[in-house]
């Protein structure tokens, strides 16, 4: 019986590390939780999580108290008995081995039955209400993936960019995902739930944010070398913002020509268009306009670099330009041999690509 | 009744069809309710998707119906093999009695024993694969199809 | 048990069942123990392998942004940690354990077809040593046990993929193979008296198992065979430009890859329902509901393959129905678990090693099967799947279900194997570290998944908050890995220098304990009689109506060859005799030439993939010759006069051999003929570039194929009532005659089919409409090609036995898998020429 005493604790233990461990993790949750949902979409599930986590930890408590009783309880010798007799070679077609079958049955299936019928109406409910068919009119977002990339078009605004989504708060945005290559997912986790994006085949969602912010992806589907450093950020806006964000994306980034910045911004744009930029890279109002790589036109908006890697600042963009390899080893993007005034020059371009 | 089943387990060809219909009562649930999942997913899925990918409009009144009925028709025909695994169980349980009484050895009384236990066994795989036909029928009324 | 009054025939008898000594016995050995000895061995040092490669992951996982690994070297990792673990750890080891126990709890001295167990054995072991020979030429493959194409496809991998994909074949056609062995064995070779309802459930489970297998495994190796196709050939089943499509990969895979998880855990879950039992020394309550949970468990799991694929886009409704499935499942697993509680609350548990491992897979497969069901919600998965939520979900189903019994299994019978005891103090330490370790390994990452770690991720960002929980897996790992290193120290030591073992240190329920420990390499020197569930507790009276004429016929004989009862399939009344091969290579020689084939598509030294040919079918020739010779030399008149050798129909074991290889091709073209479909409702247009429709060549295909199913059936008929031992002018005739006329329309069919798979002008890389006739046409090929060799050996076994049982026997057999070759072909025209017209 010690064993079982030792047994107990040990189990004991676990419960009890694991109750510690869903403590600490109340505060510790960082960026992309599924558990912190800020949208309709994310919500609804969040419920139904709380809801199953609950019959969940019930039934496992159950289980586990009549396993510890039926391993522990002392029995009477009379039992003792009828136990022995119980090796009969067909007890269940004895009395007692008929009870024992009532019990099994209906403990180990007609209660789950029920169980499982509620969870099963549950989270029928909830996939209907999150259906794409649920979303709404506009706008649309079309997202296509790609080693290790995320490319972003409105086409009703003829907005093209790059792993960054812009949507209005409150609204079910609806957002169409496919690929270029091979299989990605789309995973914004305090939004949504994730959708496939797979060559030959365009997947619906929608996205719905309850507040301004940024919201943290990442691809979900195992694509590839980088698979682990393709992120993705979704910026919630107020309504007006949003409209003037996208109006500022409809045309090429400006900037003032005459003044001694400009002359550095123009000279760098000629770095760009005479170095291998031009091969991979679009931007609008310029001859480059290759898309194997991002499109850079507004580059100097966006949030991060390399696929939500980097912070968009001048230091990291150097460091990507120079040596995109050693940041993210396998990305498609080669590594560029520039200097001095040229590197210089070619930063001050592209920062100025607001 | 009683005489009936008795004579059942003595004359080997009335217990050879009785072994038989128990096989089949065994058999017909889990096939009724593969059929189920693998007949509404695959009418379902082909149809809409040979529908969408021709430019067409799906017949999706129609697939309804045919789910519903297609199901219904396969509950039905796992509930009643439960019932003749019952009804076979009920009588080779008497016969088992009678056989022990008549101071038969182990074999001969094993005989329905197995019979009864394939009764057993076919009335409870048709409760629980008629619980999954019913959850997989119940998906027509909830969800739109070819949506 | 054993009777002291026959010395002589004993030892006779004995000799006939060794070994051959020195290496030429090593690999000519084909006993179930010592094949199942070897699946368990080779899978549990897989195992060792395995898991080393995931402690170097969780050593790389263990900080954020850590660069102790390259990704590359991260991304081959998780591929080969998967890979092994499923393919070549637990399901080999799991058909091993059968390998070894089934013959013994079911009281027969072999399985039913021992050279065919050799021989899957050595697919196996050549499959997992062409996987790890990846390494060798810095080849690993890097894109998942799951290998999703496009990434697996021709464009995005290189060589690597091809070692997965013949690595992972010939493993599979192993696993294929064992479970036609498996099936048939506990259908047909249980003890005498050991009906349905009397049978272990181990030997439930398995029979359940292996039906799952055979439908399900095939379908894996159609799409390896049409992904190899893809990548070596060009052809279109997976490349959207050309009507192929992924998601075809992703329902194949899957309608594998769930059934396989199941494949793992019932055995697990029968383990359990042995070793609680006897632990706990009370007879399984529920016994009927356990059989009817593991048998809806094993047909369900047949319906739950979509649950891998709730965020591809499918439509809501399609979702919905494998939720349905997925929930039902949980009914069986349920009644399950009851049903050992029940049994542990009316016994008297001992907390020995096996039931402490018993006791930890039941907390902990409850945990899993809870989160289980939280999986199969489509909202839920959506937001999980990929994370490490369902990383912590199935290693706590395939730890805790199949590795915890696995363990409980090893200690359990370990004195069954080895005939050694084993130090009890190291055991429970053993159990504690994996324990503790396990759960602090994978509980963490519940919490992982839900803030938002995806999985097969070599890095994470400091911004992500993941570090601790991370950490706290990587240190529970290594204490995991040293409960299994205290495990694996512990059977070394007991197995080379530990004390020796009584026959039943447990006083078990089932019939293995009563055989010694080891068991003689014949099992029973006489076969025991059943009449109870327990023949352990409860052995037949002596005057048990079985016991005089199964002792007449089978003790301590027959002397100079090996045989087996045979009883029926629902009674287990015995019926007849099989005749158990001895042991010969000939079984290594085709496996060889099927990794010669492999090494030569994987060099692209195509002229040597000939030699490969050469050697597989002149392996399989020899065995077949060497079979009939057997045939030949023995006296197998029906032993005792009543246990006949060679009679009619289902009543000799062949029979299931040639039923079960007529499954196994009828399924393969199915997969096929579904691939096709699928792709075709998939497809905007369909067929591109003409109809493969040469009517008048396919209904001739038709006719000789009846015809040869037809004249085998017949000639078979002819010898039907025949008294064993006789030769009939009439009968011998018939037989030559039908085998020669079937041979002929074979040859025609054959022809025919290779005249519109070659003549037709179709360009594989054309269309997946072309692609899919032109592999649909060479499989019918290669099957008609193998029922003309099952014919041929019908006609050499006429030609070498003075007798007609025999050789009407073979006919048979041929005539089945005709019917088989009718059934395939009706399917490939279905597929090529009438779907495209029916379906839009």
């Amino acid at each position: 019986m010690a064993r079982g005493r030792i047994m107990r604790r040990g189990l004991g233990a676990t419960i009890v590390g694991g109750l510690l461990i869903a403590l600490a993790g109340c505060s510790r949750e960082g960026q992309q939780s599924i558990l912190n949902p800020q949208g309709e979409r994310a919500e609804a599930v969040n419920g139904l999580w709380e809801l199953m986590l609950w019959i969940g930890v019930i039934v496992w408590v159950i289980v586990s108290v009549v396993l510890v009783v039926a391993l522990v309880r002392r029995r009477r010798a009379r039992e003792e008995r009828a136990r022995n007799e119980g090796a009969d070679p067909d007890a269940d077609a004895t009395a007692n081995g008929r009870r024992a079958i009532w019990i099994v049955g209906i403990a180990g299936a007609i209660v789950p039955g029920l169980v499982i019928a509620g969870v099963t109406v549950a989270s029928t409910l909830v996939t209907r209400d999150i259906d794409p068919a649920q979303a709404g009119e506009t706008p649309t977002v079309e997202v296509i993936g790609h080693q290790y990339w995320w490319e972003v078009v409105y086409p009703e605004d003829d907005v093209v960019s790059a792993n960054e989504i812009h949507i209005p708060v409150g609204e079910r945005v609806r957002v169409e995902v496919t690929s270029d290559d091979v299989i990605h997912s789309f995973w914004v986790p305090e939004l949504s739930g994730k959708m496939d994006m797979i060559p030959g085949r365009t997947n619906a969602l929608w996205l719905h944010a309850d507040e301004p912010g940024l919201y943290w992806g990442q691809c979900a589907e195992f694509c590839g070398l980088q698979h682990a450093l393709m992120r993705i950020v979704v910026v919630a806006h107020e309504a007006e913002e949003y409209e003037s964000w996208l109006e500022a994306r409809q045309e090429p980034a400006e900037w003032t020509p005459g003044d001694e910045e400009s002359e550095e911004v123009a000279f760098g744009r000629e770095v760009f268009m005479s170095s291998s930029c031009v091969y991979c890279h679009t931007i609008e109002g310029t001859a480059a306009n290759a898309t194997i790589g991002p499109d850079l036109t507004h580059i100097a908006s966006r949030e991060t670099l390399a696929a939500g890697i980097l912070p968009n600042t001048r230091g990291d963009l150097a460091g990507w330009i120079l040596d995109p390899q050693s940041i993210k080893p396998g990305n498609k993007m080669p590594g560029t041999d520039l200097e001095g005034e040229e590197l210089q020059a070619l930063l001050t371009y592209l920062e100025s690509l607001e | 009744m009683a005489s009936g089943e008795r004579g059942a387990a003595r004359d080997p060809r009335a217990r050879r069809k009785h072994l038989a219909l128990a096989a089949i009562a065994v058999l017909a649930s889990p096939a009724a309710w593969l059929a189920s999942l693998w007949l509404s997913w695959g009418v379902q899925d082909f149809t809409c998707s040979a529908a969408a990918s021709a430019d067409s409009d799906a017949p999706a009144a129609g697939l309804f119906v045919i789910l519903l009925v297609m199901n219904i028709v396969l509950l039905v025909l796992a509930a009643l093999s439960g019932v003749v695994g019952w009804v076979l169980a009920r009588h080779s349980r008497a016969a088992t009695q009678q056989a022990e009484s008549d101071g038969g050895n182990g074999e001969s009384a094993n005989r329905p024993g197995v019979l009864s236990f394939l009764g057993v066994t076919a009335a409870v795989l048709s409760l629980l694969f008629c619980y999954g036909i019913i959850l997989i029928t119940a998906n027509p009324l909830v969800f739109e199809v070819c949506s | 048990m054993t009777s002291t009054s026959h010395i002589e025939p004993k030892e006779a008898h004995s000799q006939t069942w060794d070994n051959a000594p020195g290496a030429r016995g090593f690999f000519s050995a084909v006993q179930h123990k010592n094949v199942g000895m070897r699946y368990m061995v080779t899978a549990f040092l897989l195992f060792l392998v395995g898991g080393v490669l995931s402690l170097l992951m969780r050593l790389q996982l263990a900080q954020s942004e850590n660069d102790f690994l390259e990704p590359d070297t991260y991304n081959e990792l998780f591929t080969m940690h998967g890979t092994t673990m499923m393919f070549l750890f637990a399901v080999p080891f799991l058909e091993g354990l059968a390998s070894y126990l089934l013959p013994l709890m079911i009281g027969s001295r072999d399985l039913p077809f021992p050279r065919y167990n050799a021989f899957n054995y050595w697919c196996y072991l050549l499959g997992g040593i062409i996987l790890y020979s990846s390494y060798i030429f810095a080849m690993v493959p890097d894109a998942g046990w799951f290998a999703y194409v496009p990434l697996s496809g021709p464009e995005f991998s290189d060589k690597a993929m091809d070692f997965w994909l013949f690595g992972l074949t010939l493993a599979e056609i192993a696993a294929v193979g064992a479970a036609i062995e498996i099936g048939v064995a506990v259908l047909r070779t249980r003890a005498p008296g050991m009906s349905l309802n009397r049978m272990p459930i181990f030997a439930w489970t398995m029979l359940a198992v292996s039906f799952t297998i055979i439908v399900a495994f095939i379908p894996l190796i159609v799409a390896s065979v049409l992904l190899e196709l893809d990548r070596t050939i060009g052809t279109a089943f997976f490349d959207t430009q050309s009507g192929g499509n992924p998601l075809l990969w992703q329902h194949l895979f899957w309608i594998f890859g769930h059934p396989e998880v199941y494949v793992m855990f019932l055995p697990g879950a029968a383990i359990i329902s042995h070793v609680i039992p006897v632990h706990a020394r009370h007879p399984l309550v529920a016994y009927p509901l356990v059989v009817v949970a593991l048998a809806t468990t094993a047909v369900m799991s047949l319906g739950l393959w979509v649950h891998h694929m709730y965020s591809v886009g499918l439509p809501s409704i399609t979702l919905s129905f494998f939720t349905a499935s997925s929930m039902a499942i949980t009914l069986a697993s349920g009644l399950q678990v009851f049903a050992w509680l029940a049994t542990l609350w009316l016994g008297r548990a001992r907390f020995t090693v096996p039931m402490m491992f018993a006791i930890g897979f039941i907390v902990t497969f409850v945990a899993g099967g809870i989160t289980g069901v939280m999986v199969a919600s489509v909202a839920f998965d959506q937001q999980v799947h990929d994370t490490y939520f369902v990383v912590a979900h199935f290693h706590y189903v395939l730890i805790g279900g199949m590795l915890f019994p696995v363990f409980a299994g090893l200690h359990h019978w370990w004195s069954k194997f080895t005939g050694k005891l084993y130090s009890t103090i190291a055991g429970h330490v053993s159990f504690w570290l994996i324990f503790v370790g396990f759960h602090t390994t994978f509980f963490p990452m519940h919490l992982t998944g839900l803030w938002g770690m995806p999985r097969r991720v070599y890095t994470y960002e400091r911004e992500l908050g993941l570090d601790f929980v991370n950490l706290l897996s990587t240190i529970g790992a290594f204490v995991l890995a040293a409960g299994v290193l205290v495990l694996t120290l512990n059977f070394v030591r007991s197995w080379f220098w530990g004390r020796p073992a009584p026959q039943d240190p447990w006083h078990g329920d089932s019939l293995e304990w009563v055989a010694d420990s080891p068991a003689p390499s014949e099992n029973w020197p006489a076969i025991p009689v059943v009449a109870s569930r327990t023949p352990g507790w409860n052995p037949a009276p002596d005057d048990h109506p079985y016991a005089e004429p199964v002792r007449e016929a089978f003790e301590h004989q027959p002397k100079e060859f090996r045989a087996s009862p045979m009883t029926t399939v629902v009674s287990g009344e015995p019926d007849g005799a099989v005749l158990m091969p001895s042991p010969t290579l000939w079984p290594l020689v085709s496996p060889v030439g099927l990794a010669v084939i492999a090494v030569a598509m994987l060099t692209q030294w195509y002229p040597l993939s000939f030699l490969g040919i050469l050697i597989a079918v002149v392996g399989l020739a020899g065995w077949a010759w060497r079979n009939e010779s057997e045939f030949a030399r023995n006296d197998l008149s029906p032993l005792a006069g009543r246990f006949p050798f060679e009679a009619r129909g289902s009543r000799s074991i062949g029979w299931w051999a040639a039923s079960s290889a007529a499954i196994v091709a009828v399924i393969a073209v199915a997969t096929l003929a579904f691939s096709a479909l699928y792709l075709q409702v998939n497809a905007a247009v369909w067929p591109v570039g003409g109809m493969v429709d040469n009517t008048l060549a396919f209904v001739a295909v038709t006719i000789a194929l009846l015809v040869a199913a037809v004249a085998t059936g017949w000639g078979s008929r002819r010898s039907g009532d025949v008294e064993w031992g006789t030769v009939t002018p009439g009968v011998r005739t018939a037989h030559l005659t039908t085998a020669v006329i079937a041979l002929v329309a074979g040859a025609a069919a054959l022809l025919l089919v290779c005249l519109v798979w070659f003549g037709g002008d179709i360009d594989p890389s054309e269309h997946a409409y072309q692609s899919s006739v032109w592999t649909l046409l060479a499989t019918q090929s290669l099957v008609t090609l193998a029922a003309l060799f099952g014919t041929g050996i019908a006609v050499m076994g006429r030609l070498r036995h003075r007798r007609d049982s025999r050789p009407g026997m073979l006919l048979r057999y041929s005539s089945i898998f005709w019917a088989a070759t009718v059934a395939t072909w009706l399917l490939t025209w279905a597929t090529i020429d009438l779907f495209p017209r029916l379906v839009i």
